[in-house]
């Protein structure tokens, strides 16, 4: 198999000003090594402030890198002049979560679905038609000379599919597709998202809060904390049974109907300060009940802990 | 709004005649402006003594019509108007596009620009200008109130850009490869319009004005051009002896102003929400309908809410967001109102603490220990509103004042009359209740220093200041992280044991009130759908529609997970099929169901409003 997206030792960093004046480095994302196979979905979770979304900043080339290599669809994006990237960006899209935010209000359905082909200057004959586009998302043409505030959440989400497939991209990235929408409305739109991966051999970089949707929907699954990726493997592995425990946590957290209702002793005190991102150690110990000393002195690498998995731990939960 | 289209039309009819006559003056001036005749001096309107019909407004000092001037005044004035609007806005638009979406040094520079301008005062800019100017025709008029106005639109622009910019879809047309230039003209900039038209309009009432008080000081155009302006500053001067000369261009400016003000204020509602609603009678009911299911007022309940229903009148039609709402809450109970967008359950909570929208009238009976709050006064919700009913919302994070340490937002909710230890002693106990630890810390710091899990129990403490016996939740923890959102939510049921108080939660989420909530009531399109106690609900749904939701979220959790969905989508409350809401997504449908809007029954585990929940049973 083939990487779709390849990224070693990335570090990103922000610099945010001081009000004392001054700067102060955020470090959004710590030493990321990642590779993600073609026609595969990988599934990234981790709560607010863990670097999911510079994660995907810096997929789609919205971001640079401050350090590390990128590699995502055959090329390195932050390396390419401008019309390179353009071209680039044929191949690179994304579905974003709010569907009342991600289509232009002004403009039709149709209009929005023939944008992809006007910006990158191809005939007609060479791309897919807006009623087709619609029909693959489940829409009729009914649909085209609507504008979004006419649609539903979940029609709306699915033009936007259908506008990330319009060139037919080889990596989708979709950061929460599926977080606004109803519960009863959902499971279609990922059902839909499944069914256009088989048929068109996509790769899917999935982002998600909802750690069932992301189950559902992944092959492998990364776990982000404070920036680091501190769990990876495939989905069943990492979900059934857990090495870092904050995967752990987070998984006991989630509020299923199935899952044991584990009460918060599992879960994070909100109080206790976080060490300085990017600083040594394990970002986690304040929290983990298996902390040690060496936690605090040795930042822990991800090195295997099952045959499917990997984890960032000093002290890995043995099964 | 009705008001509003007759304001515009108002203002159309005033402007229009106006265009119409400065476009035109040249065929519909009775005589030639200029045509100096010197017997004819100052004659006065027709109808005072002395006036003749050919000269209907008067003359002036050298015997011109006036009403000529007036007309010849008004292309004049207009043209510098329009001329100087468009050309401000083009160099505004422009400034306030490129600065606004390419940030950096260009938006350093552009601004900075702006700031000197604006520092320095419109009018004296162009004063400066002008009276060094040699002539002053109407296009250097024109040049010197765009050079002195295109500020104001490259400020609003940029502003709105800002906000423009940081939208996904502008996101979504970067991830496309669309060029800068592409997505400044054809993304934002259309989106910028609607705002950019009410200021154009504003300016152009603004340029006339200014026009005229140029003109008032010796600084407007150069005769034998004709403004308003000059008319007015020619009529000053004869004040004393020919009031009309000033009195009728006066008024012509005064008209003409106000309708283009008219159009600008009718303007905005045309964005407003697409539903006009006007205000029902609180007593003008629909249709009667029958009491459903248990609804004997039983005092042991805290809360107890019956048939209620919360409509909106539009146009001609009625909405009715929730369309018959039954339950009731006991004292310590954690009860949780489970629907998806649309179900009207926030309406409902709404409802229950009388913070309703203006527009919505409420029938039906809301109970609060036998008072009922439905048609409650001002003064009543005042005295139950943070003592005995509290409410905390979706985002803590808006939902606190920015501006002000959470010291100061505890003691403005105790209020007055309080001695500074005690309240000191009460606001430590408020957030020591809430599991916050470090309380010192917490009350010097301004909300934006606190996490979002710590905003949440911020605004709990603060909610729970005036020991109300309901906590109203509206989906408190949906903007948190997992892991805060599970200890909140234990923190909260632990309160609410402790203290006795009841909490009902709102929320879209089966596992949140699997966590927390003891008996369900489920939501579907405004009207109640099942409701039972928690776990009931959860292992043995009765309705199909509670049914096919637990399905959903349970195939997810499975190993693998299975993605079952219910087709089609919830139906908006404006466009709610006859009778059963759910009928058109119910794989148990029947005839009847399009056509009989389903009451409550008594099920094995509750209640449910499903026609052939029996048939169910029995066929099962």
């Amino acid at each position: 198999m083939s990487a779709m997206i390849e990224l070693v030792e990335v570090v990103k960093d922000y610099s945010l000003r001081r009000r004392s004046g001054g700067e102060a480095r955020l470090r959004a994302l710590d030493h990321i090594n990642l590779r993600i196979e073609a026609g595969s979905t990988f599934g990234l979770v981790g709560e607010s402030g863990s670097g999911k979304s510079t994660l995907t900043k810096v997929v789609l080339a919205l971001e640079a890198p401050t350090s590390g290599t990128i590699s995502v669809a055959g090329d390195n994006p932050s390396t390419q002049s401008r019309t390179q990237l353009r071209a680039w960006r044929r191949h690179v899209q994304a579905i974003f979560q709010d569907p009342y935010a991600s289509l232009a209000p002004h403009l039709t359905v149709e209009q929005i679905l023939t944008e992809p082909r006007r910006i990158h200057r191809l005939e007609e004959h060479e791309t897919i038609s807006p009623a087709d586009l619609l029909s693959e998302v489940g829409l009729g043409r009914a649909h085209l000379n609507r504008r979004s505030r006419e649609l539903s959440g979940g029609q709306r989400q699915r033009v936007s599919i259908a506008q990330a497939l319009a060139l037919r991209p080889s990596l989708v990235v979709c950061d929460e597709p599926t977080s606004a929408l109803d519960v009863s409305v959902q499971a279609n739109v990922l059902r839909l998202l499944k069914t256009l991966q088989r048929d068109h051999a996509l790769t899917y970089l999935f982002v998600s809060h909802d750690l069932a949707v992301v189950h559902a929907m992944a092959d492998e699954i990364g776990a982000l904390h404070q920036g680091r990726l501190i769990e990876s493997g495939t989905a069943d592995t990492v979900f059934r049974a857990p090495s870092h425990h904050y995967t752990a946590a987070l998984l006991a957290a989630h509020p299923g109907l199935t899952n044991e209702a584990i009460r918060t002793s599992a879960s994070r005190r909100l109080d206790i300060a976080l060490p300085t991102r990017g600083s040594v150690g394990c970002a986690y110990r304040g929290q983990c009940e298996a902390a040690t000393p060496i936690c605090h002195t040795e930042t822990p690498t991800l090195i295997p802990a099952t045959d499917l998995s990997a984890c960032a731990c000093h002290h890995p939960i043995e099964r | 709004m009705k008001s509003d289209r007759i304001a515009f039309a108002a203002g159309i009819a005033i402007v229009v005649p106006f265009a119409v006559v400065a476009l035109f003056a040249r065929w519909l001036a009775p005589s030639d402006p200029n045509l100096i005749v010197p017997d004819k001096k100052f004659r006065p309107p027709f109808w005072s003594a002395g006036g003749t019909i050919e000269h209907m407004l008067g003359t002036d000092q050298l015997g011109r019509d006036l009403l000529s001037r007036i007309m010849y005044g008004a292309q004049t004035s207009l043209y510098i108007a329009v001329g100087a609007v468009l050309i401000s806005t083009t160099i505004g638009v422009l400034v306030g596009l490129v600065s606004g979406y390419t940030g950096g040094w260009a938006d350093k520079i552009l601004m900075g620009l702006t700031e000197v301008q604006l520092a320095f005062p419109f009018i004296l800019l162009a004063l400066a200008i002008l009276s060094i100017a040699d002539t002053k025709s109407p296009p250097v008029l024109i040049g010197v109130l765009s050079i002195a106005s295109w500020v104001i639109y490259a400020r609003v622009v940029r502003a709105q850009v800002l906000i423009e910019r940081e939208k996904e879809y502008i996101l979504s047309a970067t991830v496309n490869g669309a060029t800068r230039l592409r997505i400044m003209f054809r993304y934002i900039l259309p989106n910028v319009l609607p705002l950019l038209v009410v200021i154009v309009l504003l300016q152009l009432a603004t340029m006339i004005i200014i026009e005229s008080v140029l003109a008032f000081v010796a600084l407007g155009v150069d005769p034998p051009a004709i403004s308003w302006g000059l008319i007015l500053a020619e009529g000053r001067r004869n004040i004393a002896t020919a009031w009309w000369m000033l009195a009728f261009p006066g008024f012509a400016i005064f008209l003409l102003v106000l309708g283009i003000n008219l159009i600008a204020d009718a303007r905005p509602s045309q964005r407003r929400p697409t539903v006009p609603v006007r205000l029902l009678d609180t007593d003008d009911r629909a249709t009667p309908h029958a009491a459903s299911g248990a609804s004997d007022s039983n005092s042991d309940h805290l809360l107890e809410v019956t048939d209620l229903r919360v409509r909106f009148a539009t146009g001609d039609d009625v909405l009715n967001a929730v369309d018959g709402v039954s339950f009731h809450i006991d004292r310590g109970e954690l009860v949780a109102l489970v629907g998806e967008s649309g179900s009207g359950k926030s309406l409902t909570a709404l409802s229950i603490i009388g913070l309703q929208p203006p527009a919505a009238s409420l029938s039906g009976s809301i109970q609060l220990d036998g008072h009922e709050l439905v048609r409650a006064s001002g003064a009543t919700w005042r005295s139950i509103r943070g003592r005995r009913i509290s409410m905390i919302f979706q985002n803590p994070g808006t939902s606190l004042n920015p501006l002000l340490k959470i010291r100061t937002q505890l003691i403005e909710t105790l209020g007055a009359g309080q001695s500074k230890e005690s309240v000191g002693t009460r606001c430590a106990d408020a957030l020591r209740d809430v599991n916050i630890t470090d309380v010192d810390r917490v009350m010097n710091s301004y909300p934006f220093e606190l996490s979002g899990g710590m905003q949440q129990r911020v605004m709990i403490a603060i909610a729970l200041l005036g020991e109300p016996e309901l906590l109203i939740a509206d989906e408190p923890t949906t903007a948190l992280d997992v892991t805060t959102q599970a200890q909140i939510l234990d923190e909260l049921a632990e309160l609410a044991r402790r203290r006795d108080l009841s909490v009902l939660m709102i929320t879209h989420d089966l596992g949140i009130v699997r966590r927390f909530a003891e008996r369900t009531v489920v939501m579907y399109s405004g009207r109640e759908c099942e409701t039972a106690p928690t776990r009931q609900l959860l292992d043995e749904p009765q309705h199909p529609y509670s049914r096919a939701l637990v399905e959903t979220v349970m195939a997810l959790e499975q190993t693998p997970p299975r993605l079952v969905g219910i087709d089609g989508r919830p139906p908006e409350p404006i466009d709610r099929p006859q009778g059963c809401a759910f009928a058109p997504r119910c794989d148990r449908a029947q005839d009847d169901c399009t056509t009989i809007v389903p009451t409550p029954q008594t099920t094995a585990t509750g209640r449910a409003a499903c026609l052939h929940i029996h048939d169910e049973v029995v066929a099962g």
